[in-house]
């Protein structure tokens, strides 16, 4: 039976067929209960994914180079981004205060706790980078733990988990506070939850998909900007 | 006819990714791909076509199947920080909803102050 099972998973399709049917399962699931936050698809494939390649001994490099077209799918998705970012450039405009205003105070926001971490832990240097960067897409962040010689894959984890934390709570949260709004509920989740983030908002139409975006992307530019500068002082 | 669509959005994948190469900017090729895009639409006097439309629409409804591999190493990359590893969680947790709670917080003021439509 054992022989059996390390047979099938050294087939090279079967990560790509196992991580498609682990998220068909979580997705059905998920619509059968009508969209919970806990049923996280993203989140729930990966924990199933990252047990089953601990315990067949399967490093994350092997299991990375098996899944090159989805990572792949993955840029080509955030090229199709400009489709709803072109189509709401009017409502965009529009509303360039609200937007501007948010993105400065809340890139200023996002590194105040790190910052008080940082200064009561004496974190070490190869962290800092990694976590200051945190609420920004993880590109961003790992090339900013590039230029710092600090871990970048720490970087790319750090960004990926608050995406994660971002898509199940963020949502519960917009509710609990009553925001409706669909420019205020998509950008805010975008800026904070970056790619994961994004994903959990498509359900929620177009405008909030491009606010999400825009959130991404802005967020992800004054990171890249400003970030290098904090660090100097910090 | 979707191809076509992957096509166009291939080609501007590609752009970016050479842009990256070559201006060793901190923002992935894809970035600067949609950043293209977004502009190349913009100087098109037609309206989008169908086509890009909806493999775009197709590509986002399946975005979260995309994140799993990157997401994956997440139980690996932990043990790096195995002394340190509740009070990290706690930190993402923490700063995730305070930097959410700015941001709902800010943009509601300003969007209240008559901004949006």
């Amino acid at each position: 039976m054992i022989e059996l099972i390390l047979t099938i998973t050294q087939n090279k399709h079967f990560w790509l067929s196992f991580t498609i049917f682990n998220y068909l399962v979580f997705e059905l699931l998920s619509i059968r209960f009508n969209r919970p936050a806990y049923l996280n698809s993203t989140l729930l494939s990966v924990i199933i994914i990252s047990v089953s390649l601990k315990l067949l001994d399967v490093t994350y490099i092997e299991y990375l180079e098996k899944l090159e077209i989805l990572r792949f799918l993955l840029s080509l998705t955030i090229v199709a981004f400009a489709v709803p970012l072109y189509e709401n450039t009017k409502i965009i405009i529009k509303n360039w205060k609200a937007i501007f205003a948010t993105l400065i105070t809340a890139n200023i926001a996002s590194y105040i706790p790190t910052i008080i971490y940082i200064k009561y832990f004496n974190t070490s240097h190869a962290l800092i980078a990694p976590l200051m960067g945190k609420s920004a897409t993880s590109p961003v962040n790992m090339a900013i733990s590039e230029i710092t010689q600090s871990n970048i894959s720490l970087a790319a984890i750090f960004s990926i988990s608050t995406g994660i934390i971002i898509a199940i709570i963020g949502p519960m949260i917009l509710n609990i506070l009553k925001i409706s709004n669909p420019q205020s509920r998509g950008f805010s989740i975008g800026f904070a939850g970056h790619g994961v983030g994004c994903a959990q908002m498509v359900s929620e139409g177009q405008i909030v998909i491009s606010f999400a975006v825009l959130g991404l992307i802005l967020n992800g530019i004054l990171t890249a900007l400003t970030l290098p500068i904090i660090l100097n002082l910090v | 006819m979707v191809l076509w669509g992957v096509l166009q959005l291939i080609i501007f994948l590609l752009l970016g990714m050479f842009l990256r190469e070559t201006t060793n900017l901190p923002v992935s090729g894809s970035i600067i791909g949609l950043c293209l895009l977004t502009l190349y639409f913009h100087t098109r006097s037609k309206p989008l076509s169908n086509i890009v439309k909806n493999t775009s629409h197709i590509l986002q409804s399946l975005l979260s199947l995309f994140l799993i591999p990157v997401g994956a190493g997440i139980l690996f990359y932990f043990q790096l920080v195995q002394d340190q590893l509740l009070w990290i969680i706690l930190l993402l947790i923490f700063n995730a909803i305070f930097t959410l709670l700015v941001c709902i917080y800010t943009y509601q003021y300003f969007s209240d102050a008559g901004d949006v439509e």
